[in-house]
């Protein structure tokens, strides 16, 4: 992974493989509703049905190009825990880096959907007092989850510091 | 006195007899639960004050549809007639909120005494605040014109992220202020008992003889900042511009319905904002700073000093002759952002409306004693963000010392901010695809929402990666060391918790496979 990014002392800890299979279904349902509801109602007023074939064939596009950088953005994201900060990394054309000392956490925030639970998924999110830190970690299994929580939690009270 | 102190049905036979409400300008009455707390209530006029607000507010909207617009008669010229009506009606809005403002006032009750700060209110779901004392963020006396004339004041208390704080209205100036008083003592953990009762503050500027005056800012100055200012030279020239067009054009006539509401909009502006900054004055007692202003209307706004969490002092193109500056703080609370993350300005965030250089310097030493800002050196962006920035890339700089980070940006309105590493919240590394191919990378400094948004632009990625991980290193230090009353000093001293461990025991990341729970 690209070294601007990575963490100093130690290596990024992967999200779920099984985050892949979650994002490209989102993605497919996503552009199944999106391209079908245009299409369906040009192909039915205009009667061009050619044009529909052309809406769904982008959105068949996109899902495909979605499938081949897919492997690309699982490898993207990752978290690594040190003495004093998390570090959370993600993105492949816009690449991130946020990092969160434990004293600033205010909420460790788990949620899990509908179909993040049919895949055994959840997503830790820390909030700091600031509204942009953006600290979100998707993809995680529950076992994870749940101990990123208590982890981040019991740091978080040890190195609290006032706002 | 049998009931329970959580959820008090506040009928009369709650009041002990012999502490009814007495008369205008007594101390309001005293209630005691079970647990021997002496709960307080607002003022008696409370009610008065509100339905007199509303009404105001009334008079103030039809005072507006009175003024000419250029469209002719409104709606008002036929009621002109019947003004008895009005009259009744109006008479009827202002015993309708009065008597709401009634209600409010009998269930509301607070308890502020050496242990705690409770506020209960509601009449038919029962709502009981408690907020610790080191959670107070700010803490503003407001007395609305109507409350001045009566010698009353609201309190109002910010708590912080994710609250909407409380308020109470309205206590006697007196009371008000000694609450203020202790309360900015409590909220930087010093502890005092709310029986000490401090000098008395004046009812004119609300200062007392232990309060220290900074920075007064004069009429002729605001005035002066003002007329120059972008906010007012923007519109007044768009004015001018209309007027001559039109003029040149002989279509002035036809434009007067455009450029009368404008110049009314401009007036208001003008007169609006010098009676609210009219006597500006920014004084310290203790480790507070306090602002107050205001002609008709007294606002003061105390925040503990180390509540601020970042400056951005601001020169408008117009400004530089004059050298004078406009600078705003993040205070916690005084900014809300929405689920979209939009950001309202709630509160004023202005620290000076306009000040010169001087007055900058001496509140620079009252918020950051450490820091010199002039002494920190500046880099500037490289060449290459000529492309993502060409209207001010030659304006980018940043720096830092061991106490705070600082950028400055920008001709037309340049901006300086300032975030004490104590303060940040988080740090960001970024690189979109434009930045990779022109090698450049922008670190974000994260501080709580408001008008400092602090971010390194466009710098070489090696560079940033280097700035970002060392400014971890910076702000873990200053978390580790504690300077109390300054902002750029570190932890506050709060009593119970939050005192950080001076060497953190060393920790590896945890032992893999390790059970937590």
């Amino acid at each position: 992974m690209d070294q601007l990014f990575a963490p100093p002392r130690t290596d990024w800890q992967r999200i779920s493989p099984r985050w892949q299979t979650y994002s490209l279904l989102g993605t497919v349902i996503g552009c199944v509703l999106v391209s079908t509801i245009p299409a369906v109602l040009v192909g039915v007023l205009s009667d061009q049905w050619w044009i529909s074939a052309l809406i769904w064939g982008v959105f068949a596009v996109i899902a495909v190009l979605d499938l081949a950088l897919l492997r690309r953005r699982w490898r993207a994201w990752g978290y690594a825990e040190l003495e004093d900060e998390l570090y959370i990394t993600r993105g492949v054309m816009f690449r991130r880096l946020t990092v969160v000392p434990y004293g600033r956490m205010q909420v460790v925030d788990v949620t899990t959907g509908p179909f993040e639970r049919a895949f055994g998924l959840a997503t830790v999110k820390l909030v700091t007092a600031s509204a942009s830190t953006d600290a979100t970690i998707p993809g995680l299994t529950a076992d994870q989850a749940a101990r990123l929580r208590d982890q981040l939690t019991e740091r978080a009270e040890a190195r609290l510091s006032g706002l | 006195m049998s009931s329970t102190p959580e959820t008090p049905p506040p009928g009369p036979d709650r009041t002990a007899p012999g502490t009814l409400p007495p008369g205008a300008g007594a101390e309001p009455p005293a209630q005691v639960d079970a647990e021997g707390k002496t709960f307080e209530r607002p003022h008696p006029l409370t009610p008065l004050i509100r339905g007199w607000v509303v009404l105001v507010a009334i008079l103030v909207a039809v005072g507006r549809e009175l003024v000419p617009d250029g469209d002719g008669d409104s709606w008002l010229t036929d009621l002109a007639g019947s003004l008895q009506w009005v009259l009744l009606a109006v008479a009827g809005v202002f015993l309708v909120a009065a008597a709401a403002g009634f209600v409010t006032w009998r269930f509301t009750r607070f308890v502020i005494d050496d242990e705690e700060l409770r506020i209960e209110t509601g009449v038919l779901t029962r709502r009981s605040k408690k907020i610790p004392f080191q959670r107070l963020q700010s803490i503003d006396v407001t007395q609305p014109f109507a409350a001045r004339i009566f010698g009353l004041a609201e309190l109002k208390l910010e708590a912080g992220a994710g609250d909407s704080g409380a308020s109470l209205k309205y206590l006697s100036r007196a009371r008000a202020t000694r609450l203020r008083d202790y309360l900015v003592q409590r909220a930087t953990g010093e502890r005092s008992s709310i029986a000490e009762e401090g000098p008395q503050a004046s009812a004119w500027t609300d200062l007392s003889s232990a309060d220290e005056v900074l920075v007064r800012l004069s009429p002729r100055q605001l005035v002066l900042g003002f007329l120059l200012s972008l906010d007012f030279l923007l519109p007044a020239v768009a004015l001018v511009v209309g007027l001559v067009v039109t003029g040149v054009l002989g279509v002035i006539l036809f434009a007067l319905g455009g450029i009368i509401p404008l110049g009314i909009a401009l007036l208001t502006t003008v007169s609006m904002y010098l009676i609210s900054q009219f006597n500006y004055t920014l004084s310290r007692s203790g480790r507070g700073l306090r602002i107050s202003r205001g002609l008709t209307s007294l606002t003061s706004q105390s925040v503990p000093v180390d509540r601020i969490q970042g400056l951005s002092i601001g020169q408008p193109a117009t400004w530089k002759a004059l050298g004078l500056y406009r600078v705003r703080m993040d205070v916690l609370g005084h900014t809300s952002s929405g689920e979209d993350g939009q950001q309202t300005d709630t509160k004023s965030s202005l620290l000076f409306p306009v000040a010169t250089e001087e007055q900058v310097r001496t509140a620079l030493a009252a918020i950051m004693p450490e820091v010199d800002l002039e002494a920190i050196e500046l880099h500037p962006s490289p060449r290459g963000a000529a492309w993502l920035r060409p209207w001010n890339w030659w304006t980018l700089r940043h720096g830092w010392d061991e106490r705070v980070v600082v950028t400055r940006r920008g001709w037309l309105y340049a901006i300086t901010e300032v975030v004490p590493h104590a303060k940040t919240q988080s740090v960001r590394l970024t690189q979109g695809p434009l930045q990779r191919a022109l090698g450049l990378a922008t670190v974000n400094v994260d501080t709580t929402p408001g008008p400092v948004n602090l971010a390194i632009v466009h710098v070489e990625p090696g560079h940033a990666r280097r700035t970002a991980l060392s400014q971890l290193d910076r702000m873990r230090t200053a978390r580790a060391s504690a300077v109390p009353g300054s902002a750029a000093g570190p932890v506050l001293r709060q009593p119970a918790e939050a005192e950080e461990p001076a060497a953190p025991a060393p920790e590896t990341p945890f032992p893999p496979g390790e059970p937590t729970r």
